[in-house]
Formats: structure tokens, sequence, C-alpha cells
């Protein structure tokens, strides 16, 4: 699966997010929905803002991952395209790029220091916000905190 | 340097102080805080509203110091919580304020919107259950009725008393959503210190709308002032909101200026009574000299008044008819500039308008009632605000 476009942006105002200790949570205001995602997803979502191309995406996953399946190059598309069909990321229209990416952008894109297993990104989403939003966040949540439900008993 | 005795039921509980600490200090004494508050309560089994509401800053400040425990995920998720539905009020509350705008009426955000944009600089640490904006007193009428219009609606009409001597308006929506549209910064605020309200605002951004926000020595009075006032959730908040603003490297808080504008719109008590009270136990950076000038501040007998009738529960009116009155002595003072020669008939509007009386006679019978109140067990409802 290829992604057809050279450079995508964050979908803001619409699109919110922030990395809370390594993960990245989304927030799409228009649709309502939930995102979250960690590991390689996580620096993908990292590269997207800061600008770089998916092809620059692409050899940076390759260089701080340890990827020999060959399987990571339609991982990494496939993940990008979905948060594409989610109106997370849309495409730059380069021609009208505002900012071209600095000098030192690589620089600024923390680099890992050593290679961790490259596992495919996952898009975890939560459909039901408005729900979400009610939970009690301290007793109707399991230990990882809140959106995870706890179990019934 | 003249200490004395902070007498505020309002002000935190010793398990309240404790988590404080463990949110706004740094290293040992922020953990060692942390422990003490885990030892002497059991926080997922009973937490009072107020300290609920600094468990996100509790996180974020426990995760800044690398705190490995298991509870780490659920604070964190109460965090994320926090971190969505302020997200999802900027989105919603930027409508409305695009909406007043384009209607050539400015803004500035008050409380936890600005706090949290500007202050805090973090959009999950600071929870909030609505928005305050504030609007030209010129323009209040005509926000409201927009406002209306866009399908905000008051449970009472907006009237002129309103305008003349209230601060405030709650709207809420059909999803019961709350927007309060002020039109003065704080109750009873002269309109001389308005201009200068204004006249301090620096520019803020939410979700990609441009409004304003109080400058650094405006908005920390505004959240002392608050904070130094009884409700139903106990208001500690005010105090991380007050450590946050004094220790914030971007902003410069004019002391001289507070001092000040305490001391011109009579608000000496409570600035200094709150002020003691993080220098004592939080330790903020604020000048000794600074200090030196707060304590010797003059309190009025009025102000005093003012200040008891303020930190108890308004809705038992062990406060009587005296200090009530004192009370609305004080805030007409205020609001009249402390110029003495004021109108005996505006003073009685004021009151009427205060005490919710149709007329001068409903006034009378209602100043009965609560002086009955202080005879008898107090069974006659009389609210004021």
């Amino acid at each position: 699966m290829t992604v057809n476009v050279d450079r995508l942006k964050i979908n803001e105002p619409n699109v919110v997010h922030e990395n809370i200790d390594g993960e990245t949570v989304i927030l799409n205001l228009d649709s309502g929905n939930y995102y979250s995602i960690i590991n390689v997803g996580a620096d993908i979502w990292n590269y997207i803002e800061k600008g770089a191309s998916v092809r620059e995406i692409m050899l940076l996953i390759l260089e701080n991952y340890d990827c020999s399946s060959g399987d990571e190059e339609s991982a990494v598309n496939s993940f990008i395209k979905q948060l594409q069909q989610e109106g997370l990321v849309i495409p730059v229209d380069n021609k009208l790029a505002d900012s071209p990416l600095p000098q030192n952008w690589k620089e600024q894109i923390t680099a890992k220091e050593s290679n961790a297993v490259f596992n495919a990104p996952v898009l975890n989403k939560y459909t039901d916000m408005q729900d979400l939003l009610l939970l009690d966040p301290i007793h109707e949540v399991d230990d990882s905190g809140w959106p995870f439900i706890k179990p019934p008993q | 340097m003249k200490k004395s005795k902070i007498e505020n039921a309002c002000l935190a509980t010793p398990r309240q102080e404790l988590l404080l600490k463990a949110a706004l200090l740094s290293g040992k004494e922020a953990l060692d805080a942390w422990k003490k508050w885990q030892e002497k309560i059991n926080w997922e089994e009973h937490l009072d509203q107020g300290s609920f509401r600094l468990l996100p800053l509790l996180y974020t400040n426990l995760h800044k110091h690398g705190l490995d425990d298991p509870v780490m995920g659920k604070l964190k998720g109460i965090y994320r919580n926090a971190w969505s539905k302020n997200q999802t009020l900027f989105h919603e509350m930027a409508k409305v304020i695009e909406c007043l705008q384009n209607a050539g009426i400015k803004t500035i955000l008050l409380k936890g919107a600005s706090l949290s944009l500007l202050y805090y600089k973090n959009n999950g640490a600071r929870p909030m259950a609505d928005i305050d904006v504030l609007v030209p007193m010129k323009q209040a009428r005509a926000a409201c009725e927009l406002l209306q219009k866009a399908g905000w609606a008051s449970p009472v009409p907006l009237s002129e008393l309103d305008l003349t001597f209230g601060h405030a308006i709650q709207l809420n929506n059909r999803f019961d959503k709350e927007f309060d549209l002020h039109w003065r910064p704080f109750n009873a605020c002269p309109d001389e210190y308005e201009k200068d309200f204004w006249d301090g605002a620096i520019p803020v951004k939410m979700s990609n709308v441009n409004s304003l926000a109080p400058g650094p020595t405006d908005m920390l009075l505004h959240v002392i002032i608050h904070g130094m006032a009884w409700n139903p959730i106990p208001p500690i908040r005010w105090i991380a909101d007050a450590i946050t603003l004094i220790n914030s490297r971007d902003f410069t808080i004019d002391w001289q200026r507070l001092i000040s504008i305490a001391q011109k719109n009579h608000l000496n008590l409570r600035f200094k009574n709150g002020l003691q009270y993080l220098y004592d136990n939080f330790h903020p950076s604020i000048p000794p000299s600074v200090m030196e000038s707060v304590l010797n501040l003059p309190v009025s007998y009025l102000e005093k008044i003012e200040y008891r009738f303020m930190i108890r529960n308004r809705d038992d009116e062990s406060a009587g008819p005296y200090t009530a009155f004192c009370c609305h002595l004080c805030r007409f003072h205020r609001l009249n500039s402390g110029n003495i020669n004021f109108p005996i008939g505006k003073f009685s509007g004021s009151l009427q308008w205060r005490m919710n009386a149709s007329d001068n006679y409903d006034l009378f019978r209602k100043g009965l009632k609560l002086t009955a109140n202080m005879f008898f067990s107090r069974p006659f409802q009389v609210r004021h605000r």
C-alpha cells in the first residue's frame, strides 16, 4: 500500500494532540473520536508534525528501528493511510507549503539510542467519546487509567 | 512585618496541603509530600472534589520527577480525561467567542481558560467545567442578546440592575454547557480598574480563535480574591493557580502595581491573607520587601466584615444581617471607587438587588426576616448575592 502524497500535516485546529509520557493521544474534535498511538506510530506522528515527507518518514523509521522482516514499508504506509482516512492528517500542497523544513530538522527529531524492534504501528480508536468522558476516571477504569474501562467482574 | 493568624475556613486542610505540595513543589519536598499524602488517605476510595481537580497537575509533577509507582497509570488516565474535556470545551467555546468577535465585541478569557492556555501552558493540568468571558460593560447587553440568539439562555433575564450592580450572568445551552458572561472582572469592580484590566490584557489563542487574557498581575489578583471566598467545592485550586503564575518564567508580576490595585479597590485583606498563606506554605518567589509592604497594608473595618462574610458558607446564614449589610456596603463603596458621598437611593437600589427585593418595603421585610434568624433557629430563607 503506497501513500500517494509527498507530505502530510496534522489537520489542525480540528485535530488536537499531545504526547503524554511516550503515548500520543489525538482528538478529532469534529467526529468526537479519540485515538491513542505508541512506539512506531507515535514516532510517525511526531515526524509528520515536524514536517517530514512520507519518504523521509520511511527512512527515519528504517534508520531508528531494527527492521528485518521486509514488511515495514507496507506497515508504515498502511498506518499513514489510516491517519488520512480518519481525517487526522491532510496532504500539504507543496506549492503552498509556508515553512520548508529547517536545515537541521533531523536533529530536532529525537533519534533512538539503540534500535528498537519494529512493531507494526496501531491506531487505537475510541468512537464513543461523549460516553467515555462521563466515566469516573478513578473507579470505572482499569490500572492503565482512562479511557481503558475496567472489565466487568 | 505584621503577621496575623489567617482566619479562613476556605484554605486547604493539612491533607489538601500535602497534595498541593506534591503537585507544585520540586524534588524531595514534592516526593515526600506525595508519600505522606498517600499514607494519610485512600484517594481511590474517597476524595473531595477540590482535591480531585488537582490530580492532573499532580500527575504532571510526579511524571516530571520520574516517579515509578503503580498508581501512575490511573493518574495518567485522569490527566488524559482532563485534557480531552478541556480540548472539547475550548473547541466548542471558541465558536462562541468567534460569534461575539464577529459582532465587534472584544473578549477576555477569565480564569481557567487563560490560566490553562497561557500560564500553565498545558491543556490537561487544570481541569475546568465552563468558560468565563469578559466583555466591555457597554456591550454586555448586546453580547447577552447575541448569545441568546445562538441558543444560550439564562434562567433570569438580564436586568438594568444586574448591569449596574452585578458582574456576570450564567448562560446555559440545550446541551447543558455553561458560559459565564462577565461585564466586570469581579464583583463590585469599579469602572476605573475595569479600564486598566482591559489595557493590561495580553493576546491568547483558543482553538485558532484570537482573544485576550488578563495580564499576569491582574490575573494573580483575580485568582487570589476569587480563591479567598467560600465555595461549595473547596476552592483550593486557586493556590495551584497562584503558585503557577508567580513561579512562571515567561511572565513577570508587577508587585508594586498589584499592591496599588489591591489598595485602590479595598481588597487589602483578601489579598494580604491570600499572599501570606502562599508565602508561608509554598515558598513562591515573592521578594521579601514585597511581602513586607503587603503585610503592612491597612485594613478597614468594612473589609474585615466583608471578609468574614465571604469565607462563610452563604447557605448558612450565621453571618447575620449586620455582617451582610456591612458586606454590601463594602462592595458598594468599592463599586463607587471609594467615594463615600453616594446617594442613599442608589445604595438602597444596590441592597434591593443584592437581597432580591422587589422594592423598599420588600427590602425592609427581608431585613426583618434576617434579624429574626439571629434569634430563632433560622427558619426564614433569605438569599442574598
